[in-house]
C-alpha cells in the first residue's frame, strides 16, 4: 500500500476510535499517541541528526509541569500547551548551545545530566503529588485529551516528513553521516543541529504538555523519569530510525506489547523490552518498517521448487 | 602561515600564491605537509600563523561551511562518503549547499545525476555510496566538491588507487574543469599527469617550501631530486 494511503487510513481509524469503542481502548489510544510524539520527536534529531539525546525526559517534563500549571490556574489549555512547548525548547537551547558547538559525546552528556540534575531538583523542590482541583475533576473529559494527543501524533509525523524531504532534511542526514563532509559541502552544522534540537524539544514539550493535561495526578518527579527517554529511544528503534513511520509504527507496537504484557514493574519493563530491542536490532536493523522490504528479498532469494 | 601538531611543525612559514584559472599542483613526499595545507584552506584547521586569503577575503577565523559557500571545495585524501546515502543524494547534499545552492531538492537531484555522469558514476546514482569501490569514491568525491560550485577546487591525492584508463578520464576532466574557470590545486604523486596538467606547482619537504615554478623546473631542481631519491617516497 501507498504509505499517504496508508497514513490517511490510520489517522481515520484513529480519530473514529472514541465513536466506536469505550473509554479503557481510547485511553489505550491516548498513551499511544503520545509517545507517537515523543518517539517522533526523538527521532527527528537522533534519527537524522545523529544526535543522541539521553535526556528527552527532561523537555517532556518541562512541557508537562508548565502546561499543567498554567492550565490549572485557569489559562487555556492550548495557550498553556505552546507555553510548555517554548519553555521546553528553551531548555534545549541551554543545553545545546554550549555542547553542540562540540563534536563527540558532549551532547549526550549534557542532555543526559540536565536531565537527572532537573529530576532531582523538581523531586526535591515539587514533593508532592500533582492532583487535579475538585473543579477540573468535575468537567474531566477523556475524548477531548485524545484528540489533542492524536492531533499532536499527526503533527510531530508531518513535522518529519517535511523534514524528511527538505533540504534542512538532507543537511541533518549529511551532519548523521560524516559531519566533516557536511561541513565541507556548506552545512552550517551547528545551526542546523541546535533548529532540530529546538523543534524536537518544542514538540516533546508540546507531548508532555499534553500529559499534564490528561493525568489526574502523579508525582511531579514521574514526568522527568529516565524511562521516557529509554520509552522513545526503543520506539524509535523498534519502528525504524531515520524514518517518518517508524515512530508510530514502533510506538504502537510498543505500547500494545506492554499493555499486553501488563508490566507494571519498572525492571521487568526494561528486562523484557531489552531482549525485544536486542532481538528486533539483530535481526531487522531497519526497524519494523522494514519488514515488507526484507520480507521480499527472502522470497526472491528462495529457490524455486524444482 | 605555519602550524604546528605538538612537536611537528606540519607547515612551516609558507607561501603560496595560486593564480585564477591556474592548475597548480602542491608536491612533496609524505608528511610533508601537504594535507595540512588543504585543511588550512578548508578551515579544518586554524593556522598558528599567517592569513590566508581568497580573491581577496581574509579565510582566517571562518569556519569550512562559510569557505564553501566562498566557492572554497575539497576532497579527502581519504575518502569520506556519506555512507549510507545513494551516491546521487551524496552530490545532491552539496548541491544543495556550498556557493550558489539549487533552488529545490528535485532540482539539486536532477543536477547531481548530471554531476554523475560527467564523472562516469551514472550507472551507480542510486546505490548506498558505502558500496563503491576506492576508485568510485574518489570520483564521488569530485562530484561532490563540483556539486558546490566553487571557484577553488583542491583535490588530494585524486588519482590514488585509479587504472590508467581511469586517470585519463580524471586529467580530462580537471582539463575542461579549467576551461570553464576552475582554478584546482592538486596534491599529486603521480608525477606524468601532474606533468601534464600543472601550469605550476610547489615542492613541500617537512612544511617547507623547497621549489616553486614550472614542473619540468621544480621535479628537475636538486633538492627536489635529492629528497625524492633519498626519501623513496612517492
Ligand atoms: N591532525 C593532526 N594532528 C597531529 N598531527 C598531524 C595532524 N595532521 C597532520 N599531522 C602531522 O603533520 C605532518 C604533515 O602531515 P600531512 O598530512 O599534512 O602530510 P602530507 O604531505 O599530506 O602527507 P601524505 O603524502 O602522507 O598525505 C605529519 O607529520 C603528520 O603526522
Ligand atoms: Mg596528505
Amino acid at each position: 500500500m501507498n504509505p499517504s494511503v496508508a497514513a490517511a487510513a490510520a489517522v481515520a481509524l484513529a480519530a473514529a476510535l472514541p465513536w466506536v469503542a469505550g473509554d479503557a481502548a481510547v485511553n489505550w489510544g491516548l498513551l499511544v499517541l503520545l509517545q507517537v510524539t515523543v518517539a517522533q520527536s526523538w527521532n527527528l534529531l537522533g534519527g537524522y541528526g545523529g544526535q543522541v539525546n539521553l535526556g528527552h525526559a527532561a523537555f517532556f517534563g518541562i512541557g508537562a509541569l508548565v502546561t499543567r500549571g498554567l492550565w490549572v490556574q485557569g489559562t487555556p489549555v492550548v495557550g498553556a500547551l505552546v507555553a510548555g512547548s517554548a519553555a521546553a525548547a528553551v531548555a534545549g537551547l541551554v543545553v545545546g548551545l554550549p555542547s553542540l558547538r562540540l563534536r563527540g559525546p558532549y551532547f549526550a552528556i549534557g542532555t543526559l545530566a540536565m536531565a537527572e540534575i532537573l529530576r532531582i531538583v523538581v523531586g526535591t523542590t515539587l514533593p508532592e503529588v500533582s492532583a487535579l482541583p475538585s473543579d477540573l475533576i468535575t468537567g474531566y473529559r477523556l475524548v477531548p485529551r485524545y484528540y489533542l494527543a492524536l492531533a499532536l501524533a499527526v503533527l510531530s509525523t508531518a513535522v518529519v516528513w517535511r523534514v524528511s524531504c527538505s533540504r534542512f532534511g538532507m543537511g541533518l542526514v549529511a551532519i548523521r553521516e560524516d559531519e566533516w563532509v557536511a561541513e565541507t559541502v556548506g552545512v552550517d552544522t551547528y545551526r542546523h543541529k541546535l533548529a532540530a534540537l529546538l523543534l524536537s524539544a518544542a514538540l516533546a514539550g508540546a507531548a508532555g504538555g499534553a500529559f499534564g493535561y490528561y493525568h489526574l495526578s502523579f508525582y511531579p518527579q514521574f514526568v522527568f523519569s529516565p524511562v521516557w527517554t529509554f520509552d522513545a529511544v526503543l520506539m524509535v528503534f523498534l519502528g525504524g530510525i531515520g524514518t517518518v513511520w517508524g515512530p508510530p509504527v514502533g510506538a504502537t507496537f510498543f505500547v500494545l506489547l506492554r499493555e499486553a504484557l501488563a508490566l507494571r514493574l519498572t525492571e521487568l519493563h526494561v528486562l523484557v523490552f531489552g531482549a525485544v530491542f536486542v532481538v528486533v536490532v539483530l535481526t531487522l536493523p531497519g526497524g519494523l518498517v522494514d519488514v515488507a522490504r526484507v520480507l521480499r528479498a527472502m522470497r526472491v532469494r528462495r529457490p524455486q521448487p524444482a | 602561515m605555519s602550524k604546528r601538531f605538538g612537536g611537528v611543525q606540519a607547515v612551516r612559514e609558507l607561501d603560496l600564491e595560486v593564480g585564477e584559472g591556474e592548475i597548480f599542483g602542491l608536491l612533496g613526499p609524505n608528511g610533508s605537509g601537504k594535507t595540512t595545507v588543504f585543511n588550512l584552506v578548508a578551515g579544518v584547521l586554524a593556522p598558528d600563523a599567517g592569513e590566508i586569503r581568497f580573491g581577496g577575503v581574509l579565510l582566517n577565523g571562518l569556519p569550512p561551511h562559510r569557505r564553501a559557500a566562498l566557492g572554497v571545495a575539497r576532497t579527502f585524501q581519504l575518502v569520506r562518503s556519506l555512507g549510507r546515502l545513494s551516491v546521487a543524494d551524496n552530490v545532491a547534499v552539496a548541491r544543495l549547499y556550498g556557493a550558489t545552492p539549487a533552488r529545490s531538492v528535485d532540482a539539486a537531484r536532477q543536477e547531481a545525476s548530471q554531476l554523475l555522469a560527467l564523472v562516469g558514476l551514472a550507472g551507480k546514482a542510486h546505490l548506498p555510496a558505502a558500496s563503491l569501490n576506492l576508485a568510485e569514491r574518489r570520483r564521488l568525491e569530485v562530484a561532490r566538491a563540483l556539486a558546490t560550485r566553487p571557484r577553488l577546487l583542491l583535490l588530494d591525492e585524486p588519482l590514488a588507487g585509479l587504472n590508467a584508463d581511469e586517470v585519463q578520464a580524471e586529467v580530462g576532466l580537471f582539463r575542461r574543469l579549467r576551461e570553464e574557470g576552475l582554478t584546482l590545486v592538486l596534491v599529486e604523486h603521480n608525477v606524468p599527469a601532474v606533468r601534464s596538467l600543472c601550469d605550476r606547482v610547489a615542492f613541500l619537504h617537512a612544511g617547507e617550501k623547497v621549489a616553486e615554478g614550472s614542473p619540468e623546473q621544480v621535479l628537475s631542481h636538486p633538492r627536489v631530486v635529492e629528497v625524492y631519491l633519498g626519501g623513496a617516497a612517492g
